[in-house]
């Protein structure tokens, strides 16, 4: 028993010495640490790229037409903009908003409705469901395996050319990792890199009076759930957190969306309801619905002249990160795709 | 056995196909060195490992049964009561966490210890904890814990690919049965339990502890008539999701079996 433990600490030391090589994942500078376990599935240069296969290869919808990247393109910081509600195969609609992919290794809970609880379980929800991609990870299991391609990147990358489903969750779960999005405007602002305009420094002041408690900074997220006083889509009739939790307390409650990339992330809200910002603003300053499970952050009503929701929206902006947008890391794999000879 | 390919694979591959491998000679030297030595680690723990299976060690069977005897799929018609039947056409649950006991005091506790028994699959149906003390007492989980529902994907027979995780919402399917039933609604006639949730209050995992006799084999029967004559199959066949029901159900499973 004695000897076993000491073998799994030299094992381990050994193991991370060969991790320690490739910084491969950063914390920015005053983030909170990460909540994804790295332990159980430690970065590395040929998962990563494995996983940005299989994000950007329609391979994984029952038809061969859908992928990740359908309903979240790179250019709209990892959503479907334009999208109230996305669409995946035969043009079936869904009934959420799709969500931007962005700092993932800090979020605890994922989808709309917290319904999963792990990255490397949360692509299972939209590879199965009939109206996304409408397939199973068996049967893409069976395709990968069918391929020499896929054989070939699942070496390299795990020494086994057996594709299983844990190794082609956890390719994907490396790719999303990597997709760190801290260097917008803002970002640079803290780091003392520019100052903001008038303008946006008001924005930020008003910011930090009547959005932080819920968009807290660094990350603009609580991850916390709540009913920000949307009226019920009698159609869609989606009753949120509940569904999950089965705890009327939990009613009409949504997870607290990031603010970074908002620019590109538009429609906005879980059904895409809001075309622009400014309605979004204008929601929260005369459009909240009161009822029982309403967020107490909101019970006092907002205030916003027209002027400072202007410099509100400015300051917004400055939550763009263009570098994260067009990072050649994040892109089509164009090169592994189609090699050029 | 199969060393030499499996320190070749650690030692060179990677590099074959690592684009800056050829980088920094010397690093690249210190890293097969390196990696030559966790081989050998790797290979002392496994072989301490296969010694002591072969030495001394208690056969666990489980075995589904209907009235005492092993169930048989799809063929087989299997009165309940009077005017109602059942015909099964799947059943597969998770046992994890196999401990001995000697009394109160902890014997052995399985290494890794997942299994997915599979009623299609004799093989899953058994297997050998290796022992050398006395104990009385068998102790097992029937589904997986929460530790396991949360910490992200796992291989082998907690893969997704097994069918046995739901994919809408996080978490295991602890135990399935499905099949058919006359009483059950058209069109199928069908019931499909999918039973499992790991969240507070609807917490599905049974801890299953019984004396045990003095055999090499132990023999866990799940008796399948007490579970399935206790629902009303005509109102209640589809539980297909965590809930109330599931925890009903799952509880009702947990007085089950039977160890000898």
């Amino acid at each position: 028993m004695k000897n076993m433990k000491s073998a799994v600490l030299i094992f381990s030391f050994l193991f991370l010495s060969f991790y320690a090589e490739e910084k491969l994942f950063e914390v920015p500078k005053g983030w909170p640490q990460p909540v994804y376990d790295f332990s159980g599935n430690p970065l590395t240069k040929n998962k990563i790229e494995l996983g940005r296969a299989l994000f950007y290869d329609p391979v994984l919808s029952a038809n061969g037409i859908v992928s990740c990247a359908s309903c979240h393109s790179p250019f709209s910081a990892f959503t479907h903009n334009d999208h109230a509600l996305s669409h995946g195969i035969h043009d079936s609609i869904g009934t959420r908003n799709s969500p931007p992919l962005m700092n993932l290794a800090w979020q605890k809970l994922f989808m709309w409705d917290g319904a999963v609880n792990n990255l490397d379980v949360q692509p299972l929800a939209p590879i199965s469901h009939p109206a996304e991609m409408g397939s199973s990870i068996k049967e893409i299991v069976e395709k990968l395996n069918a391929s020499p391609f896929y054989r070939g990147l699942f070496y390299t990358a795990f020494h086994d050319s057996i594709v299983t489903g844990e190794h082609t969750l956890k390719a994907i779960s490396q790719f999303l990792l990597t997709l760190v999005s801290a260097n917008s405007k803002y970002d640079k602002f803290m780091r003392g890199e520019l100052i903001f305009s008038d303008q946006e420094s008001n924005g930020y002041k008003l910011f930090l009076t009547n959005c932080a408690a819920c968009h807290t900074e660094p990350l603009f997220t609580s991850f916390e759930f709540a009913n920000n006083g949307l009226p019920v889509d009698s159609f869609l009739h989606d009753t949120g957190r509940m569904k999950v939790t089965q705890n009327a307390k939990d009613s009409l409650k949504f997870k607290i969306p990031t603010l970074r990339n908002i620019e590109y992330t538009y429609p906005y809200m879980h059904d895409g309801r809001f075309k622009r910002l400014s309605d979004v603003l204008k929601h929260y300053t005369s459009g909240i619905v009161h009822s029982s499970t309403l967020s107490e952050k909101l019970e006092k009503p907002v205030v916003l002249s027209s002027n400072e929701k202007v410099d509100l929206i400015a300051f917004l902006l400055t939550l763009s990160d263009s570098t994260f947008v067009f990072n050649k890391e994040f892109q089509y794999p164009k090169e592994l795709f189609f090699p050029s000879k | 056995m199969g060393f030499v390919s499996m320190f070749r694979k650690l030692c060179w591959q990677e590099n074959k196909y690592s684009r800056d491998s050829l980088k920094d000679l010397k690093s690249e030297k210190m890293k097969v060195v390196l990696r030559f030595i966790v081989c050998l680690v790797f290979c002392f723990v496994y072989e301490f490992g296969l010694f002591a299976q072969t030495d001394n060690s208690v056969q666990v069977r489980i075995v589904p049964v209907f009235d005492g005897k092993p169930i048989e799929l799809d063929s087989v018609s299997y009165a309940i009561r009077a005017k109602d039947s059942v015909k099964f056409s799947s059943l597969r649950f998770y046992i994890s966490a196999v401990q001995l006991f000697q009394d109160s005091s902890l014997v052995k506790s399985e290494e890794n210890s997942f299994h997915l028994v599979d009623i299609t699959n004799p093989e899953s149906m058994q297997f050998l904890i290796p022992v050398t003390k006395e104990f009385n007492t068998l102790q097992f989980n029937l589904g997986l814990d929460s530790l396991v529902n949360v910490s992200g994907v796992r291989g082998g027979v907690l893969d997704p690919t097994q069918g046995m995780y739901w994919t809408w919402q996080s978490g295991y399917i602890n135990f399935e049965l499905t099949g058919v039933s006359p009483n059950c609604p058209e069109p199928r006639h069908a019931f499909d339990f999918h039973l499992g949730g790991y969240q507070y209050p609807f917490k599905t995992i049974q801890v299953i502890r019984s004396r045990t006799g003095q055999n090499k084999t132990i023999l866990v029967s799940l008796e399948i008539r007490k579970f399935i004559s206790e629902i009303d199959l005509q109102n209640k066949n589809h539980v297909m999701s965590p809930g109330a029901d599931a925890v009903k159900l799952c509880s009702l499973l947990g007085s089950c079996f039977f160890i000898q």
